[in-house]
């Protein structure tokens, strides 16, 4: 590339940078595959295996009784209000203390059902994931709509 | 003029070292469970999942080589750019998560946690890294025209 005297104009990024970004980007491929075939928490390849199941909140009914709710909304919401019997649960700081509570109410057989605020938040899954794993049972579930839902359920029809 | 160029001299090894332990901090961390990376990834709602699983297996490795490769010199330029791009990555889909207004977590350091609050933070971290190496993908081309003068 040349300006209109004929000088030598670099380029904006040099051939060398971009060769060495080429050979670095190739380097991440060589851990990156062997992640995806031994790695112990690789992600599965479709959504279905990867989330926690959801369940509706109509199901859930039919289950009473047998249900350990855990809300995994912030500390506020669940002060505020919460679902009879739940208990909070989050990520982040104060996660052992919280955790050994839902330990201590869990009963063989029971379901455990994770809720956030709406069909738009994140963290029943993240929590849900996390209880299935160190809790080490399988019945762990996702509240469909979450909070809303079953806040839209206590209004009386009509 | 030498105590100004000095002064930006250690000011570019402080930002490098930073940059280096943010990137190699967040790559391990990811690097160790990238199943829920996978899914933080998916919480943005941009990619289909399988994209989001090869990312999670990709990204954390590349931010590992990447943070090294800030501390070598002989590779430190690509390695710049390369941060430079996945900065402005993240930054592009926080904005983007920001603005639909989704109540995730950024993923940034593992895959779990975070919130709607949090993300606005992570924004403003993504754009102060991009401008760190920017600033110092900039001195490495000045650097290198100046050699090859």
């Amino acid at each position: 590339m040349t300006t209109e005297n004929g000088m030598m104009r670099p380029p904006a990024v040099s051939p060398q940078i971009l060769r060495q970004a080429g050979a670095l980007l190739l380097a991440a491929v060589i851990p990156a595959v062997l992640a995806a075939g031994w790695h112990p928490l690789r992600p599965a390849w479709s959504r279905d295996q990867a989330l926690v199941p959801e369940v509706a909140w109509a199901t859930v009914q039919d289950w009473r009784g047998q249900v350990l709710f855990v809300d995994a909304r912030s500390a506020d919401a669940y002060a505020r209000r919460h679902i009879p019997g739940a208990l909070s649960l989050r990520l982040g700081g104060g996660w052992e203390g919280l955790f050994q509570a839902v330990v201590a109410a869990w009963r063989p057989g029971a379901r455990v059902v994770v809720y956030c605020d709406d069909k738009d938040c994140e963290a029943s899954q993240s929590v849900a994931r996390r209880l299935r794993r160190e809790l080490g049972v399988g019945d762990v579930f996702v509240l469909k709509g979450g909070w809303s839902a079953w806040l839209k359920a206590q209004k009386p029809l009509g | 003029m030498a105590e100004s160029a000095k002064a930006a001299r250690l000011m570019a090894l402080i930002a490098r070292l930073l940059l280096a332990a943010a990137f190699l901090y967040a790559g391990i961390l990811k690097a160790l469970d990238p199943a829920a990376f996978a899914l933080a990834i998916d919480n943005f709602r941009l990619l289909p999942y399988p994209a989001a699983a090869a990312l999670a297996l990709y990204l954390p490795w590349l931010e590992i080589v990447a943070g090294l490769g800030v501390l070598w010199p002989r590779v430190r330029g690509g390695a710049l750019a390369v941060l430079v791009g996945l900065c402005g990555g993240f930054a592009g889909a926080i904005a983007s998560a920001v603005l639909r207004d989704l109540d995730i977590g950024c993923g940034c350091f593992g895959g779990d946690g975070g919130s709607r609050a949090s993300l606005l933070l992570s924004l403003l971290r993504s754009v102060a890294l991009l401008g760190l190496g920017g600033w110092l993908l900039l001195r490495e081309r000045h650097a290198a025209e100046r050699a090859g003068r």
